[in-house]
């Protein structure tokens, strides 16, 4: 927020450079309207603008997208750590020439892997879902 | 027909050197990385040329690419996070230009190679290590065992931690690699279709292929996306530990 280009931010001529735009630019015949008076316009277009664009990603299904983001991380996350608990295994059993005992501890330990990443990355998003929640509640009581 | 594959193919289109016996050359992915590095860097240098005070709509893009790593690095790492913020840029850039420059007809998807993506993942994976080893020196051992776990579960969750914290490349490569490839092998069979059905059954798959390749710009951003988010995570882990 500028307050003190506000008279220039809310009414801008097409045309004009911003660079050389400066506060004495509202000289041209319009006063400009009081900080306080452009605060409060700012907050109402605020607020009207979040909930348009709010309403629109629900309706959108942005959060389906974004959930399928997720959905993907933890299948993801749960193969990987099988893959790499298999690889450390048979590569230690290459090495040691102990087949095929050591493959078999970890692919365990690998899959044990695999759901600690899938639970730290469901606990994570519940952690981001309350905060975005919490944070929602907050500007709706602000505004009413 | 050309097989769906057959756009993954290096082809080396200027031959250079050899060195032990690997010949060097500028590959079709080498130039499409190179073209995309023109790209950022053109569209991030010219973008900011005019540095209005309020800009117009290119500088506007350049502004909120800018703002939204920055807004990614404040809220996953911290204030801390912000000496990292040139390489994590960086890293978006480079991904996203070659995730959107793979959608142009004709071009090379380089983010649809293990190789590359995977060399990435390490870059990341060895740098956040080191950024942890230095930053907490012997204590970063602390990462492979939970807080608070009774000292005897140490034989089987150290081994557990050690292997999760080793996947975290592996998740991170295969992740950006296999949705790229897969929807590029998509349109490819969908669009083989196109021609096989001809001029009376041709129009469903088209259409369908519309709709993919709509789909496809969303998932090149938002792989793009969950890369530089996941590298900020990882950052994260190693900055403040867990």
């Amino acid at each position: 927020m500028r307050p003190d280009f506000a008279g220039a931010e809310i009414a801008p001529k097409r045309g004009q450079k911003g660079v050389k735009r400066g506060p004495n630019l509202m000289s041209d015949g319009k006063q400009p309207p009081s900080s306080g008076d452009f605060d409060s316009r700012l907050r109402a277009a605020r607020a009207a603008q979040a909930e348009i664009t709010g309403k629109r990603a629900e309706a959108r299904g942005d959060a389906a997208n974004e959930k399928m983001g997720i959905g993907m991380r933890i299948a993801l996350e749960l193969v990987a750590g099988v893959v790499v608990g298999a690889a450390i295994g048979l590569g230690l059993d290459y090495w040691l020439g102990t087949k095929p005992w050591l493959l078999i501890v970890f692919f365990i330990v690998g899959s044990a892997a695999g759901f600690m990443n899938v639970v730290r990355v469901a606990k994570r998003e519940d952690a981001r879902q309350a905060e975005l929640k919490a944070a929602r509640a907050a500007e709706r009581r602000n505004e009413g | 027909m050309a097989s769906p594959l057959q756009q993954f193919e290096i082809k080396t289109l200027a031959p250079l050197f050899e060195v032990g016996g690997v010949e060097i050359g500028v590959t079709n992915s080498a130039a499409a990385m190179l073209v995309a590095t023109g790209l950022a860097a053109v569209f991030l240098g010219a973008g900011m040329r005019q540095r209005a005070l309020v800009p117009g709509r290119w500088q506007s893009m350049v502004e909120l690419s800018y703002e939204f790593i920055a807004n990614m690095l404040r809220e996953n790492v911290g204030s801390e996070g912000r000496r990292y913020f040139p390489f994590v840029f960086t890293l978006f850039m480079f991904v996203l230009f070659g995730n959107l420059l793979g959608l142009v007809p004709y071009s090379f998807t380089y983010t649809s190679h293990l190789a590359v993506t995977f060399f990435l993942a390490a870059v990341i994976f060895l740098a956040v290590t080191i950024i942890g080893f230095v930053r907490h020196g012997f204590h970063y051992f602390r990462m492979f065992f939970p807080h608070g776990a009774p000292l005897w579960t140490a034989v089987i969750l150290v081994p557990i931690e050690l292997v999760s914290y080793l996947s975290r490349p592996i998740s991170l490569s295969v992740r950006l690699f296999a949705n790229m490839t897969v929807g590029h092998v998509m349109l490819k069979v969908l669009a083989g279709f196109v021609v096989g059905l001809g001029l009376l059954g041709g129009w469903l798959p088209l259409a369908a292929l519309v709709g993919i390749t709509a789909l496809e710009l969303l998932i090149a951003v938002l792989q793009a996306y969950i890369f530089t988010i996941l590298s900020c995570i990882y950052l994260n882990d190693a900055i403040h530990m867990h």
